[in-house]
């Protein structure tokens, strides 16, 4: 009993990571049309922002968040304006200039701050939860109230908002919200930069308990194109609840067989899942 | 100017001079510095870094030591060293590409690696060019692989002695819990600790392999500790994924007994208290013990003076094994081209494969492996136990792992089958 409780915290917890960063993934989709595979790069930004400022120059650890999140979506805001706006609406081209993105931003990253043992973050909070015979570290514990505190943000944004509304009418079709004076360039810009600044708050409230190194994006990108793609591509709810099957999907597996069983299986979800609905959860089928 | 200095004076300093001169010529040849180039092939960076990156520290106080001497001294010839690094991230295809750039490029007569699937896949290559490469460990030891030496550790075997000791010292902890990354080193020191394992009876409750790519390490950690082990053995996992299963297993509440192949302390201590770790079984023991032969000693006060807190290079880490490991493989390298007379691989290598009681840091070392290796390629130093107490990592027991091997020489031989790790098999 007690490890089926604690199958059920570790995959909330492993939901809960994968859909800060998917959405912000999901959100760039449905806007712009455009795949950024440098969204993992972005990730790995914040958890560096976090090692610079809280572990080596002992600034508070929520300020470190905080800035590495709106560092990283202005990093977001001036990469849609040089790099992705050229190419907006257009996947294949936008994916293969983020794949070179991700190698800059590595290289770059690696000749600033090495590439050699990774960079050691303090944990924030020690010791662990413990509810119900359940343990988990506090350190994972925050980014649970973390990821619900900025969806409900999110969605509030997007439904009360202006520019929220905006985004929503540019994401279902991007012509007829121009034609009707919504600012697409602007929205675009707006997009890149929430979905980045998500991104950089994930690495950031990760850095402590992840492996800090310029090649980190890599681990979870993949799994979080997946998340996104299952969901369908660029629907907001659907990547949350992609986030949960997956999360959970991962996290059963590896705690029944091993985590080599459990990157196969998520693939093989996600091929058998594709094949009998290519929209994806809550995406709609093209007509 | 006006010369103070008559004739007769300037010829008798000339005279003086030329006998001088000729009086060094005669008695011994004039030694030509030269250069020689050792490659230093593997992870600099990613998870594995932590057993190839420290390294640098000992290699670099061997070098400095033996350039500030003029040079080594082999055969006729004195040569200044060189290291050339090359960071494979370990990853096999790009340690494929740095052997090309160090053997052909640069022209290297050694490569120092780590051991493992990085010079595994090297092999082909510099068993054709016939370039010497010497590992950590031994696994990579094999007929087919005759340039291979597993110089630095008793690795993988070792792991069957810090179990041996824990059933021999902890009768009462009877259920084990392994696991490892699914790779070649990590397989290779699951297998012998299940070896000892069973060989003393415990039960072995979990034994299972994490994949390389694991980023969650939270599921791992409750799976192993539903089954209530006393003990767990990380057996070799990486450095870096270590650090986040010892976090798990402190937070998840594991209150046994911890067995892996090395510790990094700071990093450890990072992310627990210094008492969790409390009687945690290790295998390196710090240089600065008496039992250990005197060089070993010097090399780790060098070490403190150079790297340690307040040194000239303040490395800001505690010393580890790994400091002292590629050193070694320099040491064993420098007796065989002394003893060979040369720096040519092929020379060095029938010279030390010729030789016994190699003067390893650990104490006098021998070579060892034709029954598991296919051939006697791994150097066998002497085998200590360490265990962490109030946050040191103490000396508390010696081993011989060959003795061991010939009590246990079935069981062994079955798990190493099992997991395909025979030289045979492969």
């Amino acid at each position: 009993m007690e490890l089926i409780l604690q199958t059920i915290a570790n995959g909330l917890i492993a939901s809960a990571f994968y859909a800060i960063i998917a959405v912000g993934l999901s959100l760039t989709f449905g806007v712009m049309n455009t795949v950024n595979y440098a969204h993992g790069e972005f990730y790995m930004i914040g958890a560096y922002t976090v090692w610079q400022l809280y572990a080596i120059h002992h600034w508070p650890f929520f300020l470190a968040v905080g800035i590495a999140t709106i560092l990283v979506g202005l990093l977001g805001i001036i990469v849609e304006r040089i790099i992705f706006r050229p190419v907006r609406g257009k996947a294949l081209s936008s994916f293969i200039i983020s794949v070179g993105m991700v190698f800059i931003i590595q290289v770059f990253v690696a000749r600033m701050w090495g590439v050699g043992h990774v960079k050691p973050v303090p944990a924030v909070f020690k010791g662990a939860l413990d509810i119900f015979g359940v343990t988990i570290g506090w350190q994972r514990v925050i980014i649970l109230p973390s990821a619900v505190i900025v969806f409900l943000g999110f969605f509030y944004f997007l439904r009360n908002s202006k520019w929220g509304r905006a985004l929503r009418a540019v994401a279902l079709d991007s012509e007829a919200a121009s034609l009707y004076g919504i600012n697409v360039n602007k929205c675009a810009a707006i997009a890149l930069g929430i979905g980045s600044a998500m991104a950089g708050l994930a690495g950031a409230l990760m850095a402590p308990i992840m492996s800090v190194t310029p090649y980190m994006g890599h681990s979870v990108i993949w799994t979080c194109f997946v998340v996104v793609i299952v969901g369908g591509a660029g629907n907001i709810k659907g990547t949350i609840i992609a986030a949960l099957v997956f999360g959970y999907l991962n996290t059963i597996v590896s705690t029944i067989f091993d985590s080599t069983v459990a990157s196969i299986v998520s693939s093989v979800f996600m091929l058998t899942f594709l094949s009998i609905r290519p929209q994806g959860i809550l995406g709609y089928a093209e007509k | 100017m006006k010369c103070n200095y008559g004739r007769f004076e300037i010829l008798f300093l000339l005279l003086i001079t030329i006998i001088f001169t000729l009086g060094i010529s005669i008695s011994e040849p004039i030694a030509e510095t030269k250069t020689v180039n050792i490659g230093y092939l593997g992870p600099l960076s990613g998870p594995a870094s932590g057993w190839c990156l420290p390294g640098l520290t000992g290699v670099n106080i061997w070098v400095d030591e033996q350039n500030s001497k003029g040079g080594l001294k082999v055969g006729n010839d004195t040569y200044k060293i060189k290291i050339i690094k090359y960071d494979t991230e370990g990853v096999p295809s790009k340690a494929i590409d740095g052997v090309k750039k160090l053997i052909l490029q640069d022209n290297v007569v050694l490569l120092q690696t780590q051991g493992g699937a990085d010079a595994t896949a090297i092999q082909p290559f510099v068993t054709r060019q016939k370039v010497i490469v010497m590992g950590l460990t031994s696994d990579t030891c094999a007929p087919e692989h005759p340039y291979y030496m597993g110089i630095s550790e008793n690795y993988p075997m070792y792991h069957c002695v810090s179990i041996q000791y824990i059933a021999d010292k902890y009768p009462l902890n009877k259920k084990i819990a392994l696991t490892v990354q699914d790779e070649v080193s990590g397989r290779g020191s699951m297998a012998w600790a299940m070896a000892a394992a069973e060989a003393n009876n415990m039960e072995i409750v979990y034994s299972k392999f994490y994949s390389t790519e694991t980023t969650d390490f939270a599921p791992i950690i409750s799976a192993i500790l539903a089954t209530k082990p006393d003990v767990v053995s990380l057996c070799a996992s990486w450095p870096e994924y270590r650090a986040h299963l010892v976090e798990q297993l402190y937070l998840q509440g594991f209150k046994g007994q911890i067995e892996t192949s090395e510790y990094e302390l700071t990093d450890l201590f990072a992310k627990v208290p210094k008492s969790f770790l409390d009687h945690a079984v290790g295998h390196y023991p710090r240089l600065d013990n008496k039992l250990l032969p005197a060089d070993a000693n010097k090399f780790y006060s060098d070490w403190q003076k150079r790297y340690g807190k307040g040194g000239k290079d303040d490395i800001g880490r505690e010393y580890y094994s790994i400091d002292y490991e590629y050193r070694t493989q320099l040491q064993i390298w420098a007796y065989g081209a002394q003893k060979a007379g040369s720096v040519e691989p092929e020379k060095v290598r029938n010279a030390l494969m010729a030789s016994k009681d190699l003067p390893h840091t650990l104490g006098s070392s021998n070579w060892w492996g034709d029954e598991v290796f296919g051939i006697n390629t791994s150097l066998i130093s002497p085998q200590y136990i360490t265990e962490i107490l109030n946050g040191e990592e103490v000396t508390i027991d010696k081993y011989d792992i060959i003795e061991w091997y010939n009590k246990n020489k079935e069981v062994t031989l079955k798990y190493l089958k099992k997991y395909d790790l025979l030289w045979n098999q492969r």
